[in-house]
């Protein structure tokens, strides 16, 4: 176990689509398990700060072949924020229906056996960690 | 001298004989028999009553001579078939407005080489003013179809074919409010109180607006006719940035409850809504300039209101920052009513 790596639990105590949150300095990380996987995103709605993962992931509704027509998408991959709605996709942390720029942060999750370990630092610090050290190998 | 195209301009047809010489004998004799008789124009508060020109004759002329000298174009919006929605013979309104049509067309275009014509079409009879469309389109002067609204969402249904046979002619639809707003049965209902009389008419007329531009965005009409442009005249303009704000902000809170909107409302009321600035804002004049500037520079037009007009263009226009001025004169009115306002077209008669 790295510094960066947090246990969220076991892999029985997730309940499908419902978030387990793990404390962080500055506030908490929302972790959670569907049938493609597990995700986890920052516990903090880039809009007006609510609680995020308070909301179960669910699906949306995208467009259809014109007015008042629309179908389900994104099939249990989007959170939806419990104060306004707002919607991101659980994977990329980007706003559904391009209702805004702001996204939400993302962090990897590992499981090993029956043990699952979210990493501190988000997705994108971690990209740009290793884009930085392939720049100076 | 900087060129102006005058959007909203109103020619009174002083009495209805002239209108009677264009319709079947039949309806004729309904008119006489009904005692009708042609509105004079929508009493405007704080303004001198409407006096008829004397000669009847020389209204087109009174009118042509009226504009403003810089005036390119001017759009010739009948509104005396407006307070129509209060009528119970839908017929009627159609007649009535086909006469208006031909009698703008052929007396008044003749006039000025200036005038262009909205023709106006009745929205009772959603399939005859698709009708009167059709016909309409073969007057290379007509420009646009004006109409005002019913007690029922201009997103909704009921309009469907008169905006199919916009689409299909390439016409903007010009809105103007009746006369008879939150008065007759029929006509848009006003918000929350009265109105008892003029005062709250006026003060409430901007929600005829509001919810019938919220109702074409939300309702997709612009997904279905993305070209299609729908003017709102006489209606001001000093309460959209109220609309525009809550329309995006809580597109963004609900747009689960329309998945179809593929933008935000915002985006589509930029692209194909118009509103026109016609001196008539109750805004203070130091406050006109910052509310502009929160409407997206591409939906604005200039329209002078005459006969009714308060104010000299260049009063009504103080609010228009200068890096727009261009736009709100000009340029918008040519992108928005096409080459049929850009055409120079010899005058009839």
């Amino acid at each position: 176990v790295t510094p960066d790596r947090l246990p969220v639990g076991k892999v029985e105590d997730f309940r499908l689509n419902e978030f387990r949150t793990v404390e962080i300095p500055g506030g908490s990380i929302g972790v959670v398990r569907t049938e493609r996987g597990f995700f986890a995103i920052r516990n903090r709605c880039p809009h007006q700060g609510a609680e995020l993962c308070r909301g179960n992931v669910t699906s949306t509704l995208e467009p259809g072949e014109g007015p008042f027509s629309y179908r389900p998408g994104m099939d249990h991959m989007v959170v939806r924020c419990p104060w306004h709605r707002w919607e991101f996709a659980i994977d990329s942390g980007i706003a559904v229906g391009q209702i805004t720029t702001k996204k939400v942060v993302t962090y990897a999750v590992e499981v090993e056996g029956d043990a699952v370990f979210v990493n501190r630092k988000s997705k994108a610090a971690m990209a740009a960690a290793r884009k930085h050290a392939g720049a100076r190998a | 001298v900087t060129p102006l195209v005058d959007c909203q301009v109103h020619p009174l047809v002083p009495s209805i004989e002239p209108l009677l010489e264009r319709m079947d004998p039949n309806w004729v004799d309904r008119f006489r028999g009904t005692g009708f008789a042609l509105p004079g124009g929508i009493p405007h508060p704080g303004r001198p009553p409407i006096a008829p020109p004397r000669p009847p004759a020389e209204a087109p002329a009174e009118l042509a001579a009226a504009l403003a000298p810089e005036t390119e174009r001017a759009i010739l919006i009948p509104t005396q078939s407006f307070p129509s929605p209060g009528w119970c013979d839908v017929s009627m309104n159609n007649v009535l407005a086909a006469a208006l049509n031909d009698e703008i067309a052929e007396v008044w275009l003749s006039t000025d080489e200036r005038f262009r014509l909205a023709a106006v079409v009745s929205a009772q009879d959603p399939g005859a003013a698709a009708d009167e469309i059709a016909r309409q389109t073969a007057n290379p002067r007509v420009v646009a179809i004006a109409t005002s609204l019913l007690d029922l969402n201009l997103g909704g249904g009921h309009y469907e074919p008169i905006f199919a046979a916009l689409a299909a002619a390439g016409l903007p639809l010009i809105v103007h409010p009746g006369g008879t707003e939150g008065f007759a049965i029929g006509a848009p209902r006003l918000g929350g109180i009265g109105p008892k009389g003029a005062l709250e008419r006026f003060t409430l007329l901007p929600q005829v607006a509001q919810a019938n531009i919220a109702s074409v965005i939300y309702d997709g009409v612009f997904l279905r006719y993305p070209e299609l442009k729908i003017v709102f005249a006489g209606f001001g303009f000093d309460w959209a940035q109220s609309l525009l704000w809550r329309a995006d902000s809580e597109w963004r809170n609900l747009r689960i409850d329309v998945p179809w909107l593929t933008e935000a409302p915002g985006a589509f009321f930029a692209r194909n809504v118009r509103l026109v600035l016609d001196g008539n804002s109750a805004a203070p004049r130091q406050q006109q300039e910052a509310i502009v500037r929160t409407i997206p520079a591409g939906s604005l037009l200039f329209g002078s209101d005459l006969p009714f007009a308060a104010v000299e263009p260049e009063a009504t226009l103080a609010c228009v920052p200068e890096e727009i001025r261009a736009a709100a004169t000009t340029d918008n009115a040519y992108e928005t009513f096409g080459e049929r306002l850009r055409a120079q077209q010899p005058a009839l008669g």
